[in-house]
């Protein structure tokens, strides 16, 4: 297949996502994957591809790339300055581009990563079931400087736009819901409002992988315990009493104790985080996070019914 | 019959823990597996995955298709079946190349405990190992558990690199690097099959749940099997 783009500039990280590696984890594999399901699927949507291909995943923006042959991009995420041959574009739609254009993402004020998916979607070398980039686990495909951006095939679609009131909202998703799950019954009950009616704020030392956060310090239950599977979302507290939220590339096990679990849709909020910003948590039942799941898709599915139809 | 000691928690609004007792043992670890097993062939697509680790079992399930009540119901049915259900695991063989100069902790753990090298290479060999977890990294499986007498608290301070096929110990824990990494395990020498090979299929030699044993070699028979002295 031919080259479709030349990055010139990857920014932070870029790198190759798709939904991620599921049905691995007795291997050690985590799941990766997009880290946002609704741009991830959209962005692919607007091209015109299966919601589930290959696609590039941009860290603070700062990304510049020369396009080799005609096709169709969209970029979503939160609002960035955007540009095609410096003419100023919008995010959440389908962008004809031709050889020798260069496409530039500048550096977001707020949020912190976007998808950019390419019609066809992007050619990457599959590992157990997925494309997706662990760097960690040395699966996938980071995006250096003069990477060459294959197709998989190519594809032609319509120019199509999402509807503006099916675009979220990156400003509003500071308080994250969460369940009180695992082992929180093992925290003290102060330690629990404590946790609940805080705000952190996110250090530094945050990524894919998790977050870790700073506040006010909680009590770690103590204890010996055996190491058992981590779900996405994961709030664990190790004995300096800062939680750390484990996200998309998390290790597969561990022996902290966890007090609950960020719901997967707010999860995807707090990878738009970056070091300074401030989260809290609002503890809702089992019942009203699957609730909220389900709301969730229905309204990515509004989305792409509403593509389909552009 | 069900069996009491199961425990389910919810984990999140998409996973559910289940704890299988408070200790480890081969055959409860044979039992997970089991378990995962035949979760994952009765109800097919509703399980995104299945992480089993020591004593517990972490599913993970397509919350968009069965609510928590549900799911959890159709796990506690294939507990109670669990007893019946036959599970065959499997022995598998590793060489060790057990020398100071694939193994940086040997001589100083044998000082520490007493004990000569040789004895050292007959309590870490002579054990057959469960596969407790994998994890940490890919393919690096937990196995257990080390004769006492060799058992040996972590590094204070991680290597920032460990070979390729380091067999190491922490604790009552012996384990295989299937990579280089930084580690803190006692590294007491070298195994020079590759374990984990992404293009492979299967890309680990074993399941959690499978045993392992050790078979000391020499030099040569290490260097022939492809084995790398840095």
């Amino acid at each position: 297949m031919t080259s479709v783009l030349k990055v010139i500039n990857p920014g932070l990280y870029c790198c190759v996502q798709d939904l991620g590696r599921f049905g691995q984890n007795h291997l050690g594999l985590t799941t990766g994957g997009c880290h946002d399901q609704y741009a991830f699927k959209v962005a692919n949507a607007l091209v015109g591809n299966p919601i589930n291909s290959p696609a590039l995943e941009l860290t603070l923006g700062g990304f510049r790339a020369e396009v080799l042959a005609p096709i169709t991009i969209a970029l979503t995420g939160p609002n960035v300055g955007f540009t095609i041959n410096n003419k100023s574009q919008v995010l959440w739609q389908s962008i004809q581009v031709a050889r020798g254009d260069v496409i530039e993402i500048a550096t977001p004020h707020i949020g912190l990563r976007h998808t950019l998916a390419i019609s066809g979607g992007i050619k990457a070398q599959s590992h157990f079931t997925s494309v997706s980039t662990v760097m960690r686990e040395g699966l996938g495909c980071k995006i250096e400087a003069n990477t060459l951006i294959k197709q998989q095939a190519p594809r032609f679609t319509k120019q199509k736009r999402l509807p503006a009131n099916l675009i979220p909202d990156y400003c509003q998703n500071t308080l994250l819901n969460m369940v009180l799950a695992l082992q929180h019954h093992e925290f003290s009950a102060a330690d629990l409002n404590r946790f609940l009616s805080s705000s952190y704020t996110v250090t530094g030392q945050s990524d894919r992988m998790g977050y870790r956060l700073q506040g006010a310090t909680l009590e770690s239950p103590a204890g010996a315990r055996f190491s058992e599977g981590i779900n996405l979302g994961a709030i664990q507290v190790p004995a300096d009493g800062q939680p750390i939220v484990l996200l998309n590339d998390r290790q597969t096990i561990g022996g902290y104790p966890k007090l609950g679990s960020v719901t997967a849709v707010d999860c995807a909020n707090l990878l738009q985080k970056r070091a300074g910003d401030e989260v809290a948590f609002n503890a809702i039942s089992i019942e009203k996070a699957q609730n909220l799941n389900h709301l969730a898709q229905v309204k990515l599915q509004r989305a792409l019914d509403a593509l389909k139809q552009s | 019959m069900s069996n009491p000691s199961y425990r389910i928690f919810d984990a999140s609004e998409h996973a559910v823990l289940i704890y299988f007792s408070n200790t480890i043992s081969s055959e409860q670890t044979q039992k997970l597996a089991a378990f995962s097993h035949a979760l994952k062939a009765s109800l097919g697509e509703l399980i995104v995955d299945v992480t089993i680790s020591y004593t517990s079992a972490l599913v993970t399930y397509q919350s968009l298709s069965i609510d928590h009540f549900s799911i959890k119901q159709k796990i506690k049915s294939i507990l109670s079946q669990l007893n019946d259900i036959a599970f065959s695991v499997k022995q598998i063989e590793l060489p060790a190349y057990y020398h100071s100069e694939v193994g940086a902790d040997l001589n100083a753990m044998a000082k520490a405990k007493n004990l000569t090298v040789t004895d050292i290479i007959k309590y870490h060999s002579e054990q057959i190992y469960s596969v407790f977890a994998i994890g940490f990294a890919p393919g690096f499986a937990f196995l257990g558990e080390v004769n006492p007498i060799l058992a040996t608290p972590r590094l204070a301070t991680p290597r920032k690199k460990v070979a390729k096929g380091s067999i190491a110990i922490a604790d009552r824990q012996t384990a295989v690097y299937p990579a280089a990494s930084p580690g803190g395990w006692n590294l007491i020498g070298n195994c020079p099959i590759s374990l984990f090979d992404a293009e492979n299929t299967p890309p680990l030699p074993f399941n959690i749940g499978d045993s392992v044993k050790f078979i000391p070699i020499e030099r040569n028979e290490f260097i022939r099997l492809g084995g790398y002295i840095d």
